[in-house]
């Protein structure tokens, strides 16, 4: 199968959720298939030919070009195969996927990688509050699965997060880490209070060291833990940028929490000298 | 406007009739005789090969209150997964088990029904309930009041006061509520679990009054009685889903000693202790004493497998239920001392004994029950199944073979536990006629309602005879509501009759308000006059109508 490429012809007046348009839904459909498949738009249905100009392309891929936050739900549930967005998607980027990848060369609002169970989700730029938490519904949010953010991320990161890794280039919002019950949050920029709050287990590395930890965390001390070299090795054919400032982190401090709840979680920070 | 209804054949059980070919004329909001000069009809219908019945009545469907809502709140998922779109329906909504206000109205209407009751409004909810039901369009509607888990009632117990004056308590709640009866939920048990006792039976005492649900029962059943309401007590007895429960449900039914009494959800509360599973059907001896006693009526409360979600105020069995809660969460929690409340979401597996039998019990109470005018036919919405699965439910009952293929689906060891392929009987168009429509109208007292004579309500349901009486049932061909004409080929094409609230009001002697002010300032969180929704909130303007039934006590 050839990849097809959507390229939005209006700016459209409300949210659009195009969780039908993955791979698999529409492997082996010929455009003028895809075009008829009807979109909710504000409380109408209409088709998605009235929407977007539908062009085949040669990679199997299916491509949003100039793509807005209007646009949600993309990649919902997928399990294999790429989605490319060229602009910012909306909420709920990739939830609930199970496999794939979805690249976005933007910006993508909350809820990306919802609950996702696996695949990797890759944003240059910032995305908005709940990134690899839990979507309302959902008692877990990330199960499994990679998620790499260029710059930002908003609040309550990686909230009731279950397995997989969250690996962000800029800084986090408020509360990053919130229940989490495993799965591993890196981040490369500064921290905002609150992280770690509710922790059961699992691993926040903050490599610059936060302004303010919740006092319901124990400070254990400096470590030079081996788990950062098996971590930085890992990262490394993942995402160069964060491996180079994970890799120059010899030695970190170790906190545990969030003791209000016994929990066992820890977050690494870097020694401050 | 006169509209003639030509030819249809006529099931109207309240008026004898039997499926006669008839004509039905509708003058503007209700049904009148034959007139005179036939040329006067301004609209004629055409109904060969249909059925025509008046709008169903639904005695006991959560659609309002304060638990709908915490279920809507529990299962964003139970939204996301059925939503509409407008244009399907005039306005958009969601929600299969615990659908939103407009959905519930427009699904019932889609149906043939004209009239849906809320059966436990908690005192301290009655004007959410209220709102929530003037939100629901379409359909009539009203709302059974909550007492005999109150503290105020069961000090009134503990200090064994004059009967009148639990009678006097009893009138006032209906007026200040706008209810239409009063049910009693596993009466004094819901109180009980806040003194942590888990369990209690009929003759158990509540360890913080020392009050027994028989008293509770009595004293409630005796008061209604006293008043002279149509609707007798509603009683959802102790024990509810516990194995071994068929005996508390029949010393409950013999405890009444002759008073009127309406047994809700019958099906959760006749169940045995024999067999492999120490579970077995207690349906055949409950049919047998609810047909030798005619002060009994009862419902269903039929299971349907399928995902939904279990609400109840009976916090004591919701809590022990929330183990088997499908998603994994739930909630339960006490209202204002008055009562409390249990959200457990729960799937109903064809393949598991236990809600196979169900599912099986269920289908021998309503075949088992002689009487169609004292069992009505429920899933308890959402506590079942939805009430979306009505038609499917009917099918079962008038089409055995259907019955038993589907009985061979189920979970083996269920099907032969079960007495369900032995029994033959089928229901009739007419004896459904009466369990949907005439049967419910005439339990609550609702004189224009369920039946087709001249002065009814024109709320009439038209269904395309059809084999296969669930997709008859599903889609029917004309629904009219007050004269207007709602539903055309199963799908709504107006919504703007408005519902009207039922409520019932009867006398009672003004010395009990000055004991509610006290009460109210010495321990509750409001004022008394504050709790007390008025006629003007329920016309809300012109938005809602009410309607009352005036009765005349008796003492």
């Amino acid at each position: 199968m050839n990849g097809v490429e959507l390229r939005l012809m209006d700016k459209p007046e409300f949210d659009l959720d195009i969780s039908d348009l993955i791979p698999e839904k529409i492997a082996g459909k010929s455009l003028d298939t895809i075009k008829r498949i009807r979109l909710s738009h504000g409380n109408r249905r209409i088709a998605l030919g009235d929407l977007f100009e539908l062009n085949e392309i040669p990679d199997e891929t299916i491509m949003f070009n100039g793509a807005t936050r209007k646009l949600r739900r993309i990649g919902r549930g997928m399990t294999s195969g790429t989605i490319e967005v060229r602009g910012n998607a909306g909420d709920e980027l990739g939830s609930l996927m199970s496999g794939g990848t979805i690249k976005v060369r933007g910006s993508a609002g909350d809820y990306v990688g919802g609950s996702m169970h696996g695949g990797a989700i890759e944003i240059s730029g910032s995305t908005g509050d709940f990134t690899g938490g839990a979507l309302p519904s959902s008692p877990l949010g990330m199960r499994n699965g990679l998620i790499r953010v260029g710059k930002d991320v908003g609040g309550r990161t990686g909230d009731r997060m279950r397995r997989g890794l969250i690996i962000v280039n800029g800084d986090a919002g408020g509360y990053c880490g919130t229940n989490m019950v495993a799965g591993t949050i890196i981040v490369a920029g500064r921290s905002a209070p609150g992280i770690g709050l509710g922790m059961r287990r699992g691993t926040i590395v903050a490599l610059q060291a936060p302004s303010e930890l919740p006092a319901t965390f124990n400070d254990c001390g400096t470590y030079s833990l081996a788990i950062l070299a098996v971590l930085s090795a890992y990262v490394r054919s993942i995402d160069r940028r964060a491996f180079s400032r994970l890799r120059a982190m010899s030695e970190v401090r170790r906190f545990t929490g969030d003791i209000g709840c016994n929990g066992q979680g820890e977050i690494l920070t870097a020694c401050q000298t | 406007m006169l509209t003639r209804l030509r030819g249809g054949r006529v099931y109207d059980p309240a008026n004898g009739i039997d499926g006669q070919c008839r004509d039905i004329f509708l003058q503007d909001v209700h049904i009148v005789e034959h007139p005179e000069n036939i040329g006067e009809v301004d609209e004629t219908i055409d109904l060969d090969g249909c059925v025509v019945m008046a709008g169903g009545v639904d005695i006991h469907t959560h659609i309002g209150g304060g638990k709908v809502n915490i279920s809507r709140m529990l299962l964003p998922e139970d939204h996301q997964r059925d939503l509409i779109a407008r244009g399907r329906h005039p306005r958009m909504g969601c929600g299969h088990a615990a659908p939103s206000t407009l959905t519930a109205g427009y699904r019932y209407a889609e149906m043939g029904y004209t009239a849906c009751f809320e059966p436990a409004m908690l005192p301290a909810n009655a004007r959410q309930a209220h709102m929530e039901m003037a939100d629901t369009p379409i359909v009539d509607k009203g709302a059974y009041a909550l007492l005999g888990n109150d503290d105020f009632l069961l000090r009134l117990l503990t200090k064994k006061v004059d009967q009148a004056l639990i009678t006097d308590y009893i009138a006032w709640t209906l007026k200040a509520t706008q209810a239409l009866a009063i049910k009693v939920v596993n009466p004094g048990g819901v109180n009980a679990f806040k003194f942590n006792q888990r369990k209690l039976d009929l003759d158990e005492q509540n360890e913080g009054y020392g009050v027994t649900p028989r008293q509770i029962l009595k004293a409630l059943a005796g008061g209604i009685q006293e008043l002279g309401l149509t609707h007798p007590l509603h009683i959802h007895g102790c024990n509810l889903g516990v194995p071994g429960n068929m005996h508390t449900t029949l010393a409950t039914m013999a405890a009444l000693e002759g008073v009127p009494a309406h047994f809700t959800h019958t099906q959760f509360h006749s169940y045995g202790t024999e067999g492999d599973h120490q579970f077995s059907s207690g349906a055949a001896a409950i049919a047998e004493l609810v047909n030798a006693n005619a002060n009994i009526s009862m419902d269903v409360g039929q299971v349907m497998f399928g995902q939904t979600v279990t609400e109840s105020g009976d916090s004591m069995r919701q809590f022990a239920g929330s183990v088997f809660a499908n998603p994994n969460k739930w909630v339960a929690m006490d209202i204002e001392c008055d009562s409390g409340c249990g959200i457990v979401p729960f799937r109903y597996r064809d393949k598991s004994f236990v809600h196979a039998l169900q599912w099986a019990i269920g289908l021998e109470l309503f075949l088992l029950v002689e009487d169609p005018w004292r069992i009505f036919l429920t899933t308890d919405h959402p506590n079942g199944a939805p009430f979306t699965s009505y038609p499917h439910l009917i099918r079962l009952l008038m089409d055995r073979s259907f019955r038993n293929d589907m009985l061979a689906t189920i979970n083996k060891e269920a099907a032969a536990a079960s007495h369900l392929a032995a029994l033959e009987r089928e229901y009739s168009l007419y004896e459904i006629a009466i369990m949907t429509r005439a049967g419910p109208a005439r339990s609550l007292g609702l004189k224009n309602k369920g039946h087709l004579g001249p002065g009814a309500d024109a709320d009439v349901a038209i269904y395309r005879e059809h084999a296969n009486r669930e997709r008859m049932f599903a889609t029917p061909a004309y629904v009219f509501k007050g004269g207007q004409l709602i539903v055309r080929q199963g799908k709504v094409c107006d919504d703007s009759p408005i519902g009207t609230t039922h409520v019932v009001r009867a006398d009672f002697d003004m010395g009990i308000e000055g004991k509610l002010d006290q009460y109210f300032d010495r321990y509750m969180t409001m004022k008394k006059d504050r709790m007390i929704v008025g006629d003007d909130e329920i016309r809300d303007e012109g938005r809602g109508r009410i309607a009352v039934q005036r009765v005349r006590r008796k003492s």
